[in-house]
């Protein structure tokens, strides 16, 4: 070997090393050193390029998180597997949660959406719904990252539009941002105006982002612009208040750690359409956040973002024996004090008098604790991630789509009865040998606008009345552009099959309800159900069991009742609570037997004492 | 009253304990984690049955054979087996009437459930102890 390649092996030896000592590195922010104050965030704002912005150059190019807040003291590719970013990528997917809800009241669709693979929903790719439209639809209430930043699944038809619009990147400030003036509406119009890489920015108080990267052709260039005689459309641009710049070109971010709940409500409010409860003021909020809590005091996470979710399996799911403290059980049924938690994480410990304990093998702690009492009906509950709700231009009619039932008392896998909401799924499909796969909308949606022309217009947002016969010809004409499979409408727990102008309806499997667990609103003990006594659910027309669940759809449907849900016999239920009228006898019955039996045992015991007695003095005598 | 109709009333007594010890312990046999639904109301219908037939059947029971181990015809492991069977009867009654107020906690009434099962146990012990302790009487 001669002195040539010695120096060469050398000099990529030591870069290789020095690589690889830098990729192990924490990160400056990374490492708390045990100070409880905020760290002071005045920093240079990076562009995609990993160039500072300066206020002289042009084009003014929107900062970039990854580049910004990861460049030297985060570690962003630690932080966006988090379980708010890592949507789609191979993450277990754990208990059921809200899913994206895609509705059209034209189209008379209502599709429960994931990439996670949750059980009763449907991925984006399965209805040919792009990662772009996916984004530009439900990204308006999604932190960044996920499938915005997963190039591997971006399509390759749409590739010249990532390319003017950008990656959206994990959008640090929703979350962490303190700023009041931070808007996080904007990244829904900056989303609908393709303006990815423009989004995070366009929240900030000191940026201002203009123009539309839709308007521009597949070939913008965002450093070059576009040649005068091109468009007349804005190009995407940013614009930032130089006062909030100092002279280092810096800019003050007010980041926390402890994020506010506020920040957290962007993207998980739910309002509960109550027409007994029309102000805002009448809805109550969570018990734990009524005291003084924070979302994130349970919720926690550490620098991977893999925030807590707090159910019951999470801890085993995730091997993790710490997850356990931060359940309802957890927290509030034992006075052991975890050494990997800090002390602070412990709630009271609830007496729960008079409640039989089978209530605490067969009932969530949720079902008598959290989200609405049942009533006589089920209600409709809006949330920010099915309805967009905080941001602008949304339709804010009570019946609006998605129809979101709750609360639905259904027995889960592990046999307890939780509250859960509840979505009906409503889509066109093709049955293959009895398995149905969505249609993609552009094979339906002008078949099903046509046949529905006539119908009136639909301010409210909500389902249009439909008869049967419409269904059957719109049926009918799909099924002239699909020999092979059957289509079908899968809408209110069944499947619509047009048998020779006949429309049949059978149940399915896949048309059966997507619910997820309510954990939230927590109620504490004075309004949780039960807190009247046994009666609350022990009783003939208690709600508990005969509350009417809405089966949602553009179809005339009965109404379910909430016994169905839980592997119940309502006879049987309504049986055990006529007892309760009884009970006082019952219990008077038994009591005297005992009276009689006790007596007789007294009796008994006094007669072998006075035997015992009798038979020592005789031995003395 | 005449010996046939004592002897009715404590077959009855029998039968409604079978009753109780079927429903209350076939569930949990077959899986269930606690009692509930069908079970549970044939178990809590035949209970006011089989401790009015218990108390009735007692005193029936202690008025032909006396209070003395000794006293009747009965021998006397037949008849301790009996004063066990009563004597746990209180606490077996007593647990589940305590856990049926709403004076103690959930943590109180998982021991009274935990005394409600055991001394069933051992009520059913006693039971095939008396029945093989009077076919032997008999034999």
């Amino acid at each position: 070997m001669n002195n040539r390649h010695s120096h060469f092996l050398f000099i990529s030896l030591a870069f290789f090393l020095f690589g690889h000592l830098l990729v192990g590195q924490t990160k400056l922010g990374d490492s708390p050193d045990g100070s409880r104050s905020s760290a002071v965030h005045r920093i240079k704002l990076m562009d995609h390029d990993s160039s500072a912005i300066r206020l002289y150059k042009t084009p003014l190019l929107p900062f970039s998180t990854e580049n910004t807040c990861g460049s030297s003291c985060h570690d962003y590719n630690v932080i966006h597997s988090g379980w708010h970013f890592n949507a789609g990528r191979d993450t277990e997917p754990g208990r059921n949660g809200q899913p994206w809800i895609y509705t059209d009241p034209n189209t008379l669709t209502q599709i429960p959406l994931s990439y996670r693979g949750w059980n009763g929903t449907i991925n984006p790719e399965d209805i040919d719904m792009s990662v772009f439209e996916f984004i530009k639809t439900f990204g308006r209430h999604h932190p960044g990252g996920s499938v915005g930043e997963q190039e591997n699944r971006w399509e390759t038809e749409n590739a010249f539009r990532w390319n003017v619009s950008g990656k959206v990147e994990v959008n640090c400030l929703v979350c962490h941002d303190m700023n009041p003036a931070t808007d996080r509406s904007h990244v829904a119009k900056q989303l609908q105006k393709e303006n990815f890489r423009w989004a995070t920015a366009s929240t900030a108080s000191f940026a201002d982002v203009t123009g539309s990267a839709k308007d521009m052709p597949d070939h913008y260039d965002i450093y070059y612009g576009l040649a005068l005689d091109e468009s007349k459309a804005i190009p995407p641009q940013v614009q930032y208040d130089e006062t909030a710049f100092n002279e280092k070109d810096e800019v003050f971010f007010d980041i926390t750690r402890n994020i506010p709940n506020e920040n957290c409500y962007f993207c998980h409010s739910t309002m509960v359409v109550d027409n007994e409860r029309t102000e805002f003021w009448q809805h109550g909020e969570d018990v734990h956040i009524q005291r003084g809590m924070n979302c994130v005091d349970c919720h926690r996470n550490g620098l991977d973002h893999n925030i807590i979710r707090g159910y019951d399996n999470e801890s085993a799911e995730k091997k993790s024996p710490t997850l356990a403290y931060f359940t309802c059980e957890g927290c509030h049924t034992s006075n052991e004090i975890g050494s990997t938690v800090s002390y602070n994480n412990k709630g009271l410990v609830p007496t729960h008098k008079g409640l039989p304990p089978l209530h605490l093998e067969k009932l969530s702690c949720t079902a008598c604790h959290s989200g609405e009492m049942p009533k006589d009906n089920s209600f409709l509950a809006k949330t920010s991630m099915g309805h967009g709700l905080g941001t602008h231009g949304i339709n804010k009619a009570d019946s609006t789509l998605p129809h979101i039932i709750t609360p639905v008392f259904e027995k889960n896998e592990a046999g307890t009865i939780e509250p859960v909401n509840m979505v009906w799924p409503s889509y066109w499909g093709l049955n293959n040998d009895g398995k149905i796969s969505p249609m993609a909308n552009n094979s339906y949606e002008k078949i099903v606008k046509a046949v529905l022309s006539d119908l009136p217009l639909n301010p409210n947002g909500t389902w249009p009345k439909i008869e049967e016969e419409k269904i059957a010809d719109i049926l009918a004409s799909l099924a002239s552009q699909n020999s092979e499979s059957t289509p079908v409408f899968v809408s209110g727990g069944k499947v619509y099959i047009n048998e020779s102008g006949t429309l049949k309806q059978e149940p399915h499997p896949q048309a059966t309800a997507y619910t997820w667990p309510i954990a939230h609103n927590v109620r504490p003990a004075t309004l949780a159900l039960g807190i009247n006594g046994c009666t609350d659910c022990h009783s003939v027309d208690a709600f508990f069991y005969t509350s009417l669940i809405s089966v949602d759809s553009p179809l005339k449907t009965d109404d379910a009742m909430m016994v169905d849900f839980q592997s119940q016999d309502l006879v049987a239920a309504q049986l055990f609570a006529n007892a309760f009228m009884f009970r006082p006898w019952l219990k008077g019955i038994i009591y005297l037997s005992v009276f009689i039996v006790l007596s007789l045992v007294i009796l008994f015991f006094f007669n072998g004492l006075q035997c015992w007695l009798g038979s020592t003095k005789n031995e003395k005598n | 009253m005449d010996r046939s109709k004592q002897k009715m009333i404590m077959a009855m007594g029998f039968v409604a304990f079978f009753v109780m010890a079927i429903t209350g312990f076939l569930p949990l046999i077959m899986g269930a984690k606690v009692l509930s639904g069908w079970w549970m109301i044939l178990h809590a219908t035949a209970a006011p049955v089989f401790s009015l037939l218990l108390a009735v059947g007692a005193l029936l029971w202690v008025r032909s054979e006396g209070m003395g181990l000794k006293d009747g015809a009965q021998n006397k492991c037949t008849k301790k087996a009996a004063w066990a069977f009563l004597i746990l009867f209180i606490p077996n009654a007593l647990s589940i009437l305590f856990s049926m107020n709403a004076w103690f906690p959930s943590s109180t009434q998982h021991t009274f459930l935990s005394v409600h099962f055991y001394t069933a146990i051992g009520l059913c012990l006693l039971v095939l102890l008396h029945l093989n302790f009077s076919r032997k009487n008999k034999g």
